[in-house]
């Protein structure tokens, strides 16, 4: 018997995400006018990477997360999520999406309402419970659980919003300004929440207004003005054009500061802004308490 | 990683829907309101100073009262309700249904049924309230057959034979609608006989304008029935065309009565929550519900319910003056169902697409 050359490989994985001269509108006024909300957006994301989704309010972001999700149609173009359509059951099953304005059904409890959208994710009844319990743990919302949704502020609600996007431990999560309305603490959720669907190899896209709030977590970056999407690539090699970097200083007191900021004038370099970040404040906050 | 079954579950989204329709601040107000209305006399004075009430004729009137009130409220609620369904889902519901893997066709099912179930229970609910207040009554009649009748003109004198043609009734009544014709005489005289070879019953009345006129259908024959109307007094006589003749059969309680308004209006009512629901997927909720509002009345007005019976709704307000009479009304039209379920599915395909 002759030795056989092996066949080619065919189990390519497609990439999470391909869109390719993706086109969408909406209609408006009385004549039903068409307005573009989305010009020719090619666009890829490999299996496991974090894509940042960055643009001003009206951009075009929440509209292309839509469709990602297959919640909404495209008017031209093509859309593949982990190779297939989005508008498909199957693939929707292995995604999950945040939306802008946490629209959940206010009435139900947060418990409730997981069990609710668990359900139709198709996930086991007994399942969805034990999940529910434990993501509300994580996300902090445990003691509300039983709590009508309306009586959430909008962190919790966000925090919530959270939740339901990883019931299911999805491939594919897509989070519409998942910074919007979060505290300290809901930071520190979303950043174990996604370092963790990282962790399992999943695919992520965060879009955001505030492009600072995403930008630890992305592999890619993707700017998107006015539906057209102009500039896509390594977060690395984006921001080293811009000539920026963003330094987060632990334990340095007021003059070893100052020091440090004229070696950076000295060196060349600009010091744009200094202020305590968000995260000290709060260990100063827990420092404090445990003192009392 | 959590075993997915591809597709999603429904039951949840049924009850969230059944909830809505039941949202308490509504249908608690719904329900104490016509628990405090129940308190009121509901038979017209009228009816009381001519010695003209009976305690079956006053619990009737009471449950018309209360069932015309709650049937307003509802089906305004309904129309409402169903016309909000799609605006809720353009700002935001459907972006996590739609993000699941649902088939949106199920989703839609999922909804109205829901919704629809929901309305059951709080018609069920009314009719607990009524029936309550009301007193669960005694032994009535059902509304067994009509037969339609032309308009006639009988001078004194005058006789007119009218044969039954829908079956061989073997017992009951026969009623039907006579009007003394205003002239010089507004006040005539009649006697009417129901006859089956040689057996007759008969009953002999002043009529005073328009009203309807029993006898008894004789037993013990096979053989076909007429009835002749005989003008014996001195004014004229004229046959109501608009109301058909009626057969009435020994039936049942008289709480049964409210049994057939919540089956009606249960029917009616979901198939108008499905079609505010797929109209309001072209239109904003307020148009969607003034369409299906005037669909609602259209449906329920003039002679409808009697020429077609098969049309959700179309009977109710019959149905509900029936049972004011202390009476129970005939049996549902056996297409009511179907045609209810027809409409409300296919709703689906008037809202078109949500997103």
């Amino acid at each position: 018997m002759h030795p056989m050359s092996s066949p080619p490989n065919t189990t390519h994985e497609a990439p999470a995400l391909e869109l390719s001269d993706l086109g969408s509108c909406y209609r408006v006024g009385l004549l039903q006018r068409k307005r573009e909300v989305l010009h020719g957006v090619n666009l890829t994301l490999e299996r496991g990477r974090c894509l940042g989704l960055v643009g001003p309010n009206g951009s075009g972001k929440s509209t292309l997360l839509q469709i990602l999700a297959g919640v909404q149609r495209s008017e031209r173009g093509v859309v593949r999520v982990l190779g297939h359509d989005p508008r498909r059951a199957r693939t929707r099953a292995r995604l999950a999406y945040l939306p802008e304005d946490s629209p959940f059904p206010a009435e139900l409890s947060a418990l409730a309402a997981l069990d609710l959208l668990g359900a139709l994710a198709g996930l086991p009844r007994k399942e969805v419970r034990s999940r529910a319990e434990r993501l509300l743990e994580r996300v902090g919302l445990s003691d509300k659980r039983l709590a009508p949704l309306r009586t959430f502020s909008r962190g919790m609600m966000r925090r919530f919003g959270l939740a339901q996007a990883f019931l299911s431990e999805p491939e594919v999560v897509l989070l519409d300004e998942p910074t919007a309305g979060l505290d300290a603490p809901g930071f520190a959720v979303l950043e174990d929440l996604v370092s963790e669907a990282r962790h399992r190899g999943a695919s992520l896209v965060l879009a955001s207004h505030l492009p600072s709030d995403v930008l630890r977590h992305c592999d890619d970056l993707a700017l998107l003005l006015d539906g057209h999407l102009r500039a896509h690539g390594p977060t690395n090699e984006l921001l080293a054009v811009e000539g920026r970097v963003q330094l987060e200083l632990e334990g340095m007191g007021p003059a070893p500061l100052k020091e440090l900021e004229m070696w950076v004038r000295e060196a060349g370099g600009k010091v744009r802004s200094t202020s305590p970040s968000g995260r000290s404040l709060l260990e100063l906050y827990g420092q404090a308490e445990t003192h009392a | 990683m959590p075993s997915v079954e591809g597709r999603g579950r429904y039951g949840e989204l049924f009850r969230l829907w059944m909830r809505r329709s039941l949202a308490p601040y509504w249908s608690l107000s719904l329900l104490g309101l016509l628990g405090l209305l129940s308190f009121a006399d509901w038979t017209p004075g009228a009816l009381q100073a001519g010695g003209m009430t009976t305690p079956r004729l006053a619990r009737g009137l009471e449950r018309q009262a209360l069932w015309s009130i709650a049937l307003l409220l509802i089906s305004g609620w309904t129309v409402w309700h169903g016309a909000r369904v799609m605006s809720r889902w353009r700002e935001g519901e459907w972006s996590w249904i739609a993000s699941r893997p649902v088939s949106s066709f199920r989703v839609w099912m999922a909804t109205w049924s829901g919704a629809s179930v929901g309305l059951g229970l709080l018609l069920i609910a009314v009719g607990l309230v009524v029936e309550v207040g009301a007193g669960l009554g005694a032994d009535t009649v059902r509304l067994a057959a009509t037969q339609a009748v032309d308009d006639a003109r009988l001078e004194p004198g005058q006789t007119l034979e009218l044969p039954w043609q829908v079956g061989t009734p073997d017992t009951g009544t026969v009623r039907i609608f006579l009007r003394s014709s205003p002239g010089i005489d507004p006040t005539t005289d009649v006697r009417m006989e129901a006859r089956r070879g040689k057996k007759v019953a008969h009953t002999e009345v002043r009529l005073d304008g328009r009203r309807g006129v029993e006898v008894e259908v004789p037993t013990q024959s096979n053989r076909p029935l007429t009835l002749i109307l005989i003008n014996t007094g001195g004014g004229a006589l004229a046959l109501d065309g608009s109301s058909p003749m009626e057969l009435w059969r020994p039936s049942g309680s008289e709480w049964l009565g409210s049994c057939s308004v919540i089956w009606r209006a249960f029917l009616g009512l979901s198939a108008l929550l499905g079609l505010a629901m797929g109209l309001g997927g072209r239109m904003s909720a307020a148009s969607a519900a003034g369409l299906s509002g005037s669909l609602l009345l259209t449906a329920t007005t003039g002679s409808v319910g009697y020429r077609l019976p098969w049309i959700p709704l179309a009977d109710l307000p019959a149905a509900v003056t029936i049972v004011g009479e202390g009476r129970l009304p005939m049996a549902g039209h056996l297409l009511l169902p179907l045609i209810a379920i027809i409409v409300g599915a296919s709703a689906w395909c008037l809202a078109g697409r949500v997103r």
